[in-house]
């Protein structure tokens, strides 16, 4: 069931009409049972992956918060880890590992013959791993108390409107509202929710959808198009993944809010980013906030010499390139995405804790990052290394060639439409900064908002591009 | 007063947002006149290929033998010619449809073929894209199912999908939506105004887009095809489609011949991921159906086709279907006359 669909559309107000009638705790088994049909929509196979998952971190949580024995409350925590990465090792890495390995070898001059197997990837299941994860790490490290109710925790982890493609969960921020009772949210809460979820249909169907099909045909042709077509492919990608992912965690964000649980930020304004650094600070937050701390952190962060505070950015970036998916390009993604907060590091790129709107002097700084960006998402979009390469040399060749027309247009439009939003939210520090617009703008762009989503509805469904993750 | 204010705000917001949805609403009717009846089949070739077909329906009272297939029939297969040559038919009409997969070609002998143009028999024309179920025909069979032109046909619709097309009978914006996401589509349509052919379809239903071209392989149209053959797989959408199809049409007391269609092999068949497997894993599906279903069956390719019969990998031209129609008439009059 994905959030633009009717089965979503029926099943949120049903869901919304029974909650508000129950108790905290029949709410909190609700929410169970719900996202447990939600996830079962995709394959109710893999919910007994979740299952596992939940019992293993809810169990050792506990023994945590009883245990003094250090080596043994390591042992513990390195259980749940171990359970936790194994399961997504196996789903998601382990044809990875193999033809890597066998590849390897042959470069050797080794013949390995290793068996591959057909495993279907469970949807979200980066996501509820991650979830796990933060939980037992902030409880080994004695950040937060382990959830006394296995209810409250069951519903931490398989939280429908975040299940899938996040904002990933930190457990000191959403199990405390798990756990109390919850008030039915006010009319402005309930306006802003309505909004947020008529933003994210809209960036999803209206841009994300809209170009999807021409980025489909720039990326599967991109050895015989024009120079011209590539850039416009290239540039359409980046706001297709923009408009898909942050829909989709507007549509998260307002969904839960209806049901009284705050999710966190996962986006602010990235392509008004003047640095890599900042744009790491605005996107997809709720990874790069949990890389920062269960992984940077971890590894020494910034405590060591220069050289390690570098090396530790490389690492990050990359195993942050490979959490995207079990292949090199995103793996060159990461390596990327690292070399260039190392060089910004090292330059002294300093990033204010609150994005600040960009002035008139930051234009070129903002075009030059978003170029940057643009073109690491290349590596991002293309299946194979030797794809993104021939892709990148039909730039820089010019190769000649004519341009799809329908596609610049979308670009050009959902494009301005996107960094209008951006710009507004970003001067306004609020994502629903549209709602404060006089009442006839915000009539028309709700208006617009409706046309446009209808327009691009329809035809055959484009699943959100972050639940290959 | 504050409430009052509250209400004031609330209605200037809903007025703003009526008065948007009007205009966008009131443009897209103005779209549609200058569309004219293409805007009612989502295809300006859809639009002519139906407005032919009801005149020869009217006129003739239908034709004796109907083309099936994608643009590889509607540009390989000469109706006039074959019925000049046929001995058994008197009239044909090629009812090609831009791009049709199996459930495409079903959907349109329900709605359009059977009750329009009562055929004798249908020769279903196929290429190895047509049985993929993988490919990018769902947009053909979509532009079909969604358009507001075509008959309903019962169980052909889930309840979204009708209420769908309630919604498309009174919005033009709804109706005319997959023009006007395409803005290169949508200025070429108001350019070329009502009763656009953009196909070159004559009163048969025959294109001739590509009978006087010699071979000229295109990095664009290769790639199209190359899309349209990805992730290769046959079996569990399009082979069954078929099946539906043929036993619709026999169940109408209409004969069948299924027809594998030439390709220029070392030029087409690599477009398929795993190149000569997928291909024949496709033709040895086709004949396994054929054989099951006792359908007669011209597998073209078994002739030898060189370039010269070729407009590009998949569409033979003029002389490829001079060359085509004669095969292909051959066989219809084999069907015809031994009542099959």
């Amino acid at each position: 069931m994905v959030f633009n669909s009717i089965q979503y559309a029926v099943f949120l107000p049903a869901v919304l009409v029974l909650y508000w009638r129950l108790s905290h705790r029949r709410q909190n088994a609700l929410l169970l049972v719900a996202s447990y049909l939600f996830y079962s929509a995709w394959d109710y196979r893999f919910c007994a992956l979740m299952v596992l998952s939940t019992v293993v971190d809810y169990t050792v949580g506990r023994l945590l918060a009883t245990t003094h024995d250090e080596r043994r409350r390591k042992l513990l925590f390195a259980t749940s880890l171990a359970v936790n990465l194994a399961v997504l090792g196996f789903f998601k890495y382990f044809n990875f590992f193999i033809d890597s390995a066998t590849e390897a070898l042959g470069w050797l001059g080794f013949q390995g013959d290793f068996p591959t197997l057909r495993i279907l990837l469970p949807v979200g299941i980066s996501f509820y791993t991650f979830h796990g994860i933060s939980y037992t790490f902030d409880v080994y490290r004695r950040e937060i108390e382990p959830a006394n109710d296995p209810l409250d925790f069951a519903v931490f982890v398989a939280f429908f409107p975040q299940l899938v493609a996040g904002p990933i969960g930190r457990a000191h921020l959403q199990l405390p509202q798990f756990e109390r009772p919850r008030n039915r949210p006010e009319s402005g809460q309930v306006r802003s929710a309505a909004f947020l979820i008529l933003l994210g249909l809209f960036k999803k169907v209206a841009i994300a959808d809209a170009l999807a099909p021409f980025v489909d045909q720039i990326f599967s042709g991109g050895s015989t198009r024009s120079w011209i077509d590539l850039l416009v492919g290239a540039y359409a990608f980046a706001f297709q993944i923009y408009g898909d992912f942050s829909g989709y965690s507007d549509i998260a964000r307002g969904s839960s809010r209806l049901l009284g649980i705050e999710l966190p930020d996962n986006f602010a304004q990235p392509y008004l980013s003047r640095n890599v650094t900042e744009f790491w600070r605005t996107w997809h937050i709720s990874l790069s906030t949990w890389l920062r701390d269960y992984l940077y952190v971890a590894l020494g962060g910034n405590r060591g010499s220069r050289a390690r505070t570098y090396r530790n950015l490389m690492l990050t970036m990359l195993i942050g390139g490979l959490w995207h998916g079990a292949a090199w390009t995103f793996v060159i993604w990461g390596a990327l995405h690292g070399m260039l907060l190392v060089a910004e590091r090292a330059r002294g790129v300093r990033v204010p804790r609150c994005p600040e709107p960009p002035s008139r002097t930051d234009a070129l700084r903002v075009f030059a990052t978003f170029n940057v960006v643009c073109l690491t998402w290349v590596f991002f979009r293309s299946e194979t290394l030797g794809q993104a390469l021939s892709y990148l040399a039909g730039i820089v060749t010019l190769r000649p060639g004519g341009i799809d027309n329908s596609a610049l247009v979308l670009l050009l439009l959902g494009g301005l439409a996107l960094l209008t939003l951006d710009l507004a939210q970003r001067r306004r520090d609020e994502d629903t900064a549209p709602m404060r617009w006089p009442t006839l703008v915000r009539g028309a762009l709700y208006g617009t908002f409706v046309v446009a989503i209808v327009l691009f509805s329809g035809g055959q469904s484009v699943p959100f591009i972050y639940f290959q993750f | 007063m504050r409430p009052r204010r509250r209400l004031r705000g609330v209605l200037a917001v809903a007025l703003a947002f009526v008065v948007t949805v009007v205009l966008a609403e009131a443009g897209a009717r103005l779209v549609a006149l200058r569309l004219g009846e293409s805007s009612d089949w989502n295809d300006p070739g859809l639009a002519t290929q139906v407005r032919n077909m009801r005149r020869v329906g009217r006129g003739e009272g239908g034709a004796d033998v109907v083309l099936l297939g994608s643009s590889a029939v509607g540009e390989g297969i000469d109706p006039e010619r074959l019925a000049q040559s046929s001995q058994a038919a008197e009239s044909a009409y090629n009812a090609w449809h831009a791009g049709a997969p199996a459930s495409a070609l079903d959907l349109m002998t329900r709605a359009l073929v059977l009750p329009i143009l009562r055929p004798r028999l249908v020769v279903i024309g196929l290429t190895s894209e047509q049985l993929n179920d993988n490919g990018t025909g769902d947009d053909s069979y979509e532009a079909l199912r969604s358009s507001s032109g075509r008959p309903r046909v019962p169980g052909d619709e889930t309840i979204t999908q009708r209420l769908e097309r309630r919604i498309v009978s009174w919005s033009y914006l709804v109706r005319l939506r997959s023009t006007l996401r395409r803005p290169n589509e949508l200025v070429k349509g108001l350019r070329a105004g009502p009763d656009t052919n953009p196909y070159n379809i004559n009163t048969r239903g025959m294109s001739f887009e590509t009978l006087d071209k010699e071979l000229q392989l295109t990095a664009r149209h290769l790639e199209q095809n190359r899309q349209a053959l990805a992730d290769y797989h046959v079996g569990s959408q399009e082979l069954p489609a078929l099946g539906r199809l043929v036993h619709r049409l026999r169940g109408n007391g209409v004969a069948v011949l299924i027809v594998n269609m030439p390709v220029l092999q070392d030029a087409y068949v690599p477009l398929h991921p795993r190149g000569s497997a997928d291909h024949e894993r496709y033709q040895s599906a086709l004949e396994s159906f054929t054989r099951t279903e006792a359908v007669p069956y011209l597998n073209a390719n078994q002739e030898p086709w060189g370039p010269e019969w070729f407009a590009d990998e998949n569409h033979v031209n003029g002389r490829g279907s001079a060359r085509l129609t004669k095969l292909v008439s051959t066989e219809v009059d084999r069907v015809l006359n031994s009542g099959e």
